[in-house]
């Protein structure tokens, strides 16, 4: 099975290192969709089928945290299954991001074997529930 | 800067470039130091703040052909592909946001947050290489052949805010 994933990033070139982690890591990859910040990545969700999110925190017009927020008030998006992929290391913060429905976290700099792992256990966890 | 804290900073800098990059860093030595003649053409800064449990920045100044190197490296592109200057850039604000966070988690723990401001890229002279590398908070080294400076630094008092570095058992 093919999983289409949102990569949510204001660096073109970290989305381009994402999807060729993807790429390295072997994951099941159908269409990879990108946006530049969260307002970008809520419209991609509202448009298209998305299985999984990859989102940074840190943007411009509308960080990875807002965008969580949004989706999880939208009933239609708050199902789908986000990644934050961030130099965040503080575990104040990273609770803070898993009560408001954070999904799992990738602490930069990250192996494709890791993003693999992560992206397959969410997909594969929520495909058998 | 402090002998822990400036320990702590290379380490970490140095762990970063080594598994984003595979390039490896030395401390400078000699010229390298204090002087402008191996420093050729433009050089790149990256610069970021953050804020929070404590207040400071971090910057990174490299020659323009380094930060191709990281970049093609960091992209995992062949030599016959290189990297575009907005690749470049990129990658070096990539690589320096990533070691401002490891770095702000080795000084001061787990618990603190911080909020970064989004790296930016400009263009150093290198005859301004000299006035940057004898900055008391700048810490030298040697990438390749090249020079790189990493400068960071935390507002307030000296030494009030390395938490983990004065204490590194667990707690």
């Amino acid at each position: 099975m093919a999983y289409n994933i949102l990569v949510v990033d204001d660096s073109e070139t970290m989305r381009a290192v994402i999807a060729k982690s993807l790429d390295l890591g072997g994951v099941a990859l159908g269409t990879l969709f990108q946006a530049a910040n969260g307002a970008e990545g809520l419209e991609v969700l509202r448009r298209e089928w998305v299985d999984l999110v990859l989102a940074d925190i840190n943007m411009p017009v509308m960080g990875g945290v807002r965008m969580v927020e949004e989706m999880k008030a939208d009933p239609a998006l708050n199902g789908i299954p986000v990644v934050i992929v961030s130099t965040e290391g503080s575990a104040t913060r990273l609770q803070a991001l898993k009560d408001q429905g954070v999904s799992a976290f990738l602490r930069k700099p990250f192996q494709p074997e890791e993003l693999k792992r992560t992206v397959e256990t969410l997909l594969q966890g929520e495909g058998n529930g | 800067m402090d002998e822990a804290r400036a320990e702590t900073v290379g380490r970490v800098f140095r762990e970063v470039l080594e598994r984003q990059a595979f390039l490896f860093a030395d401390p400078a030595e000699g010229d390298l130091v204090v002087g402008t003649g191996s420093m050729q053409g433009t050089c790149l800064a990256a610069t970021m703040a953050f804020r929070g449990a404590a207040e400071g920045g971090l910057s990174l100044i490299v020659p323009e052909s380094l930060a191709g190197e990281i970049a093609t490296n960091f992209l995992g592109l062949d030599a016959s592909e290189p990297a575009t200057p907005s690749q470049s850039r990129d990658c070096l604000k990539e690589l320096l946001n990533v070691t401002c966070g490891h770095i702000l988690t080795s000084l001061q723990g787990e618990e603190p947050v911080f909020d970064l401001s989004i790296p930016e890229v400009g263009e150093v002279a290198a005859s301004e290489w000299g006035s940057w590398s004898v900055r008391p908070d700048t810490l030298v080294f040697q990438v390749d052949d090249s020079a790189v400076l990493l400068t960071f630094h935390l507002n307030g008092p000296p030494g009030a805010h390395d938490a983990a570095a004065a204490d590194k058992g667990p707690s």
